[in-house]
């Protein structure tokens, strides 16, 4: 993340992590959760349980199988895509604002 | 007599058929009751116990006289509400299938002919009479003479009867004792309506007449029996003619057969005492056109069947009755057992409790603030453009204003309906809520800590992350009038921190969302408050507050050229400070907007919109910038265009030479964005020009501020001469050049004609061109094709068609 390596200069711009995930309204973000799975999608909306409303989102969900003959793990994606996907807080395990070329 | 249907001994002396078929007129009073005395020694049953008494034999047989007195003689006012043949005709096939099938089954059984005549009779008879019993019972007994207003001075009291329907039996009867009612009625009306046959005047009350209000069982409670009395009558007839049947028969028989309305057979008018039986025969009869069967016992087969038919459709018609009475019946059981299940918790809470409760509920559901607690809904009805304050109600906080007049009117009458007073309660409540906040702590002496008030609208907080945060806002906004310096500049050292921008961002939202509450607020539901003047003046301080915010996280007033990018060029290049544009301006004054175009056109070259817009050589760019062009073109530049369409020639001027000076102008003339500001500008200064500030109000233009267009019009052109074409799209792109060509002709509706000469020189190809590809698309692309190119060809008196390929 380059948005960590910035020195915070000014304490008012980011207080507190919430503030991180405010300033990514209406930005795409990326979103990892429990169970494999991850959303990149606008963000729209946000609670201090980081529930969330995102729009245009696409899902990725990774699954991994074993062959069972040659015991080779066999690693697949599955893609979904969804135009408004509420998303609730409790399966969320990362939340990454857009990286910033400017920045 | 075992296999008696109701257990009681059903032995009867054997009547020798002579006696049963030679009518009841031959059979006397005397002889009826040495019949009944020798059949009660025989059978060991004391017929005494069911009340005979010689009072029959002082009736006169044949003294009729006081039938009109008794009965009431206004024959015409007999209403139909007795008529319950009405109904029959309907059900008539059927009973007549059943009465066939009966008759059937009787003519298969062996038994002599006399029996056959003698029992049926006795089986309509029986009807008769129950049935008459169970309709005289239905209810209103119209026909009581206490109270029938047809016979008021009928003298003949209910007390007559009284001595044979004693109120207990009546009261056994009510509470479906069948038994007793069967033997009462079997042998009561056998040994004393006899007589009554034949003295209807004296005796009829105690027979026919309606069982006494309160007494009567209700009809269904005894159709029952009939059934039953039925299914022991075909159960006999079946059975072969022993001594035993007959008496079995006499047993049941009998009865009905005394038990003959007497009126309809003895006296001539139509006796209104009669109504219930009498008449539904009558009809019943009347609809076969037959004369009514006298004489019971002589009658022929023919009528036997009709009056079974009649009594067969009167008891489907009972049946059906009595079903739909037992159901309500059950129905209305059920509900009394639940009442008095409830019953025990009766009286537990007063009025005042339950007002109490009321009261809390309804001080939950009422809010200070609609707009928060309710936001959908007062939008909801915002858009459908309703009167917000008539349809919320006395409730509504925002229509509870009427202040101490309506209190106090609700006082006067408050005690008309608790629902008033609730009302005035919950006023006072929801006016005491909004002087106090609501606090949500509690501290009591001695205790150590606080304690949380929690409450629909402050539930208990599990999580504390936005507390802080407020706080952080707060002190944003707590020193006012403090200059824009306290807000954090966006940018150290002249590097705009991205992070920055988009807190300014987040703050302008906040700002913005509390100006529109407050705004809301004030418009559509004009408080009234006591106090409205402080309030308003509060609610005006709020505003200039809030707006001072917005004003300086826009950072619009920064000095240019501190830092690389300006911040407000900054906030822009992100599409959620695009969007929020159309909200600020709206809580802009004239100045403000001002200051901000200025900003915006001297620092255009630096917008996201104008340099990444650009396309290079082959005129590819990115959708995303694309699409951030859309934005700003439909968020922030019609606000705009709207106020340089109302500026004076003087700011126009300035704007347009702060354009060409502080941007390279041919660089910006190549974007969407550069060219809708330039043809702004442009067809603004056209217009003022032309005498079109008028419909402003303005001043047209002084002759000084023309020449001052001009020498910018001449500046701009010179500038973009021999680059007109390339502000153009390339040919290969599929964007719409529309823009380009409403800019050249808003230039050259204000070039002079050598102005005009050299546009028209520069742009002579791409006309030719789009002309031609025009001619090779499908029609309506091309109709939109040579639409554009006559933008500019008409601002020169030109037209497309003009042009020869």
């Amino acid at each position: 993340m380059t948005e960590e390596a910035v020195p915070v200069v000014e304490p008012n711009a980011v207080e507190e992590p919430l503030d991180l995930v405010r300033l990514s309204l209406d930005e795409r973000i990326y979103v990892k959760l429990r169970g494999d799975r991850e959303l990149r999608g606008k963000l729209h909306a946000y609670d201090g349980h980081l529930n969330m409303i995102l729009g245009d989102v696409e899902e990725t969900i990774t699954v991994v199988e074993i062959n069972e003959e040659t015991e080779e793990e066999v690693i697949r994606t599955i893609k979904n895509t969804a135009e408004m996907l509420f998303v609730r807080g409790d399966g969320v395990i990362l939340v990454s604002p857009p990286s910033r070329t400017g920045a | 007599m075992s296999d008696s249907y109701f257990g009681f001994d059903t032995t009867m002396p054997p009547l020798n058929s002579d006696q049963l078929t030679a009518g009841t007129a031959e059979i006397t009073e005397d002889e009826l009751s040495k019949n009944f005395e020798a059949f009660a020694l025989e059978s060991g049953q004391d017929f005494g116990v069911y009340g005979y008494d010689p009072l029959a034999d002082q009736l006169v047989e044949t003294g009729d006289d006081y039938n009109e007195e008794t009965f009431g003689n206004d024959i015409t006012n007999i209403g139909d509400d007795f008529d319950f043949t009405q109904s029959n005709a309907k059900i008539a096939d059927t009973i007549q299938k059943e009465e066939k099938i009966y008759v059937d089954r009787r003519e298969n059984v062996p038994s002599d002919n006399n029996e056959l005549i003698r029992q049926r009779p006795l089986f309509s008879n029986l009807w008769d009479d129950q049935a008459g019993i169970a309709v005289n019972g239905n209810g209103s007994y119209p026909n009581d003479p206490t109270t029938s207003p047809l016979m008021p001075e009928s003298p003949i009291s209910p007390s007559i009867w009284g001595s044979y329907h004693p109120p207990s039996t009546r009261k056994g009867l009510a509470s479906n004792n069948r038994q007793e009612f069967i033997q009462f009625s079997a042998m009561n009306l056998t040994n004393l309506h006899h007589p009554s046959y034949e003295n209807p005047p004296n005796y009829p009350p105690s027979q026919i007449s309606p069982l006494p209000p309160g007494f009567g069982p209700p009809p269904v409670a005894r159709v029952p029996t009939l059934e039953e009395i039925e299914k022991q009558l075909q159960r006999q007839a079946g059975q072969s003619s022993t001594i035993e049947n007959h008496q079995l028969q006499r047993q049941a028989g009998p009865p009905p057969q005394s038990q003959l309305p007497p009126p309809m057979h003895n006296s001539p008018l139509p006796e209104k005492r009669m109504l219930s039986l009498a008449e539904v025969e009558a009809a019943l009869l009347g609809m076969n056109s037959r004369p009514p069967p006298l004489p019971i016992y002589g009658q022929t087969e023919g009528v036997y069947r009709e009056q079974e038919t009649a009594f067969l459709e009167q008891e489907a018609a009972i049946r059906e009755q009595e079903t739909l009475y037992y159901e309500r019946e059950r129905k209305l059981r059920e509900k009394q057992r639940k009442l008095t299940d409830m019953a025990k918790y009766n009286g537990l809470m007063t009025q005042n409790d339950k007002d109490y409760i009321n009261r809390i509920q309804i001080s939950q559901l009422v809010t200070d603030d609609p707009y928060s607690d309710d936001f959908y809904y007062q939008v909801y009805t915002a858009i459908r453009n309703r009167q917000t304050q008539s349809q919320m109600g006395p409730f509504s906080p925002n229509a509870s204003g009427g202040g101490a007049g309506q209190e106090r009117r609700h006082r006067n009458r408050g005690s008309e309906s608790g629902m008033l007073k609730m009302q005035q309660q919950v006023l006072r409540i929801v006016n005491d809520a909004r002087r106090k906040p609501k606090s949500t702590q509690l501290s009591l002496e001695g205790a150590l800590g606080k304690i949380a008030l929690n409450s629909v609208r402050n539930p208990r907080q599990l999580l504390q992350v936005s507390a802080k945060h407020t706080d952080t806002l707060q002190t944003h906004a707590s020193p006012s009038g403090g200059t824009h310096h306290k807000v954090p500049s966006i940018t150290l050292h002249g590097i705009v921190d991205h992070r920055k921008v988009l807190r300014s961002i987040e703050n302008i939202y906040s700002a913005v969302l509390g100006l529109e509450e407050l705004r809301r607020n004030q418009h559509p539901q004009s408080r009234q408050y006591s106090d409205q003047e402080r309030e308003d003046k509060w609610l005006q301080e709020k505003y200039t507050e809030l707006a001072r915010k917005m004003w300086e996280e826009l950072h619009v007033t920064d000095p240019i050229g501190i830092s690389f990018q300006h911040p407000f060029i900054s906030i822009l290049s992100v599409s959620k400070g695009k969007k929020v544009i159309p909200r600020v301006l709206r809580h802009c004054n004239q100045d403000q907007i001002g200051a901000m175009i200025r900003i915006l056109v001297a620092n255009f070259e630096t917008l996201d919109v104008c340099k990444a817009a650009i396309g290079g050589s082959n005129g590819n760019i990115k959708q995303s910038i694309l699409d951030e062009v859309e934005l700003f073109m439909n968020t922030v530049v019609p606000p705009l265009l709207q106020f340089v369409a109302e500026a004076p020639l003087k700011i126009v001027i300035g704007l347009l030479t702060l354009f060409i000076e502080r941007n390279n102008i041919i660089w910006v003339a190549k974007s969407k964005v550069g060219l809708a500001f330039l043809t702004m500008f442009l067809s603004r200064a056209e217009i003022l020009k032309q005498g079109g500030g008028a419909m402003q109000g303005l001043p047209p233009p002084e002759d000084r501020e023309i020449m001052q267009w001009q020498e910018s019009y001449n500046r701009l052109f010179s500038q973009l001469q021999n680059y007109f074409l390339s502000s153009f799209p390339p040919f290969t792109s599929n964007i719409d050049d529309m823009y380009v060509w409403q800019f050249l002709a808003a230039m050259a509706v204000g070039a002079s004609m050598e102005q005009q000469h050299v546009l028209v020189t520069e742009i002579r190809e791409r006309v030719l061109e789009t002309v031609v590809q025009a001619s090779r698309m499908p029609h309506d692309k091309a109709a939109h094709k040579i639409t554009n190119v006559n933008l500019f060809l008409h601002a020169l008196g030109l037209d497309a068609s003009q042009l020869k390929i």
